[in-house]
């Protein structure tokens, strides 16, 4: 199926995202940082990884979210992927958090049609939904909790409420001031992550969009969660078209040093077993 | 000449009224002294009262020209001391559309680099948190930053990945009482904030103040550095000017945006640069130059009791003419009332 050797490719990357790995056991955001939540997260999902895991579960706090180092409260969003890459009660744990954190598209909204989505920050006067955290969350519900429709409906209203008139999402904003805006490679891949298995146009018209725009979207980040969203939704084609973006791009400087797009990538190219824990199976 | 008696009642009513009409126009004069203004809502010992202010205004027609020569002879002009002293360049690379004028243009970045370090900079890198996309690698390569960084042999940091430290603020408009802000940001001996010249729907105008939203990191602020949003944009500008500090504004207006900034608006040609160790100055004449009264946008007037100068007749400028050199800018829908 692949032009590539994915499995050099993938191996090659899951070699460079190791190096990266801090003496604590978790990965940084950036070369020269300490180990964060995101990236351990991510690259405990990509590896396979119990140490990963372990230096997650050690930042868990009692009600299922997680604290940095430094104390900072790690984004919800980063919470939906661990509960992914946990097991058993912290998992569990991991995703009542989730849960707990639907918010308002808009702050103090109550009109009925201002759904309940997932936003980027903890603290809920601060924070509104948006494209990547709603659809991490609606990942997570389909793999561990299939059976709380109204999580995954709610979910299915935002991202269908918030993609943008050329089929692609943003961070979460169709239009301002009656204008449209632009559908991004990244966001979209992700909401596609999200929404793989949905009886609706919104799959197939994001799908579409993708296509076009990974190409002319050249980053590591963008081109690896592409290939990984084209091989949930069995896009082969798209997909072996984004693992040849992907090789080229694992020969820059700029991707190599940045540990979050690394682990993207490592899971991207991985086996079907690896990205198991992903995909939705109805 | 009829005699007046007065009960002592009506002298206690009447030594009340003149008591009330006396304390009425005492406290007129006391609030127009400032005597009864709510504390100022920054910390004056941090921020002193701003003092005059230079402004270097050059005409600069194309990218093609010496634009490092012409940094050089503006950042001398603004007498701008950088000698053994680490940089850093914030530059606007908040998305990126192919033929727009949204971003600082990478080669006005590298002349930048190399005019800091011909006057003696120790260090120099090139750091940016894209508002709007969590690829940062997407938007730089697609802009051409990061070939041209990587020609010029300058580092990116990428502000929305990078180190944070918690940093207390001096400043109360968000409500939040500390931010993260990059480490790079915060060990630079120097930070230049390096806007683009734009028209912005939200507040008006966007230069070297609201470019530090920026500075921001997204994996703490969220895309499009949500929480931020929230708290208010004119709030969240002076309140990150004020957690940064950056000391010194090179404005891109080579070209700029009119209309719909700071993402869907038109390329103007102003031809124009505009360098300053003073943020809110340079803020004040690039508004200016777009043919917009400074005095009408709200967070620079602000900005102007405690981050730098925006009062015009505090600020001396250098260099070129800005009135042989302003455009009038188109506005940004529903600010119509900003142009001067």
């Amino acid at each position: 199926m692949w032009t590539v050797d994915l499995v050099s490719l993938h191996l090659s990357l899951r070699r460079r995202l190791a190096r990266l790995r801090r003496s604590d056991g978790g990965f940084p955001m950036s070369l020269d940082g300490p180990s964060e939540v995101e990236a351990t997260v991510v690259a405990a999902l990509a590896l396979n990884d119990a140490v990963a895991t372990r230096w997650v579960r050690s930042r868990q706090r009692i009600d299922g979210g997680f604290d940095e180092l430094d104390r900072r409260p790690a984004s919800p969003a980063s919470a939906s992927l661990a509960s992914l890459a946990l097991s058993g009660g912290p998992s569990r744990s991991a995703l009542d958090f989730v849960l707990a954190q639907r918010q308002r598209l808009l702050p103090g909204a109550t009109a009925p049609d201002d759904h309940l989505g997932w936003g980027w920050a903890s603290n809920p006067a601060d924070a509104r939904a948006f494209v990547e955290p709603t659809a991490r969350a609606l990942t997570a519900v389909k793999a561990l909790a299939p059976e709380n429709a109204s999580a995954r409906s709610e979910a299915v209203r935002v991202l269908t409420r918030l993609q943008c008139a050329d089929g692609g999402w943003n961070y979460g904003t169709a239009s301002v001031n009656a204008v449209d805006l632009r559908g991004y490679a990244q966001t979209t891949a992700m909401a596609l992550i999200g929404l793989q298995g949905e009886r609706t146009a919104l799959g197939a018209s994001g799908l579409r969009f993708l296509r076009r725009s990974f190409p002319v979207e050249p980053g590591g980040l963008t081109t690896a969660q592409s290939l990984l969203a084209f091989r949930l939704h069995g896009d082969r084609d798209s997909a072996r078209a984004a693992a040849d973006a992907l090789e080229a791009i694992a020969r820059r400087r700029s991707f190599l040093d940045r540990p979050v797009a690394v682990a993207w990538a490592v899971l991207a190219t991985g086996s079907d077993g690896l990205i198991e824990p992903l995909r939705w199976r109805p | 000449m009829a005699s007046v008696t007065v009960t002592r009642r009506q002298l206690v009513v009447r030594s009340g009224a003149v008591a009330v009409w006396a304390g009425v126009g005492g406290v007129a004069l006391a609030k127009r002294l400032g005597a009864f203004d709510d504390p100022p809502p920054f910390d004056r010992r941090v921020f002193p009262e701003p003092g005059r202010s230079a402004v270097a205004v050059m005409r600069a027609e194309s990218y093609e020209m010496d634009l490092e020569g012409l940094l050089v002879d503006s950042l001398r002009l603004v007498e701008a001391d950088v000698r053994r002293r680490s940089v850093v360049l914030k530059p606007n690379f908040v998305e990126f559309l192919p033929g727009s004028s949204i971003n600082t243009d990478p080669r006005m970045v590298v002349a930048a680099a190399n005019a800091l370090r011909r006057l003696g900079a120790s260090s120099v890198v090139v750091a940016e948190g894209p508002g709007h996309r969590r690829d940062t690698e997407a938007v730089a390569v697609a802009s051409g930053l990061q070939e041209t960084l990587d020609d010029a042999g300058l580092r990116f940091v990428d502000l929305n990945e990078a180190p944070v430290v918690r940093t207390p603020l001096a400043s109360r408009y968000m409500g939040l009482g500390e931010l993260w802000v990059p480490r790079v940001l915060r060990e630079a001996d120097v930070v230049v904030s390096m806007p683009k010249l734009k028209t912005h729907h939200w507040v008006g105008v966007t230069l070297s103040l609201k470019n530090c939203f920026g500075c921001m990191p997204g994996r703490v602020y969220g895309w499009p550095k949500d929480v931020l949003h929230v708290r208010g944009i004119p709030n969240s500008i002076v309140d990150i000017f004020g957690a940064v500090r950056p000391s010194l504004a090179i404005i891109d207006g080579i070209v700029g945006m009119q209309g719909d900034g700071p993402i869907m608006g038109d390329p103007v040609a102003a031809g124009v640069l505009i360098v300053s160790r003073d943020g809110v100055a340079a803020d004040v004449t690039g508004a200016r130059m777009m043919g917009m009264d400074p005095e009408k946008v709200g967070y620079l007037m602000e900005a102007g009791r405690f981050l730098g100068q925006a009062r015009s007749e505090l600020i001396e400028q250098r260099g070129e003419d800005p009135a042989r050199f302003t455009r009038r800018f188109a506005p940004a829908p529903g600010f119509e009332k900003l142009v001067a």
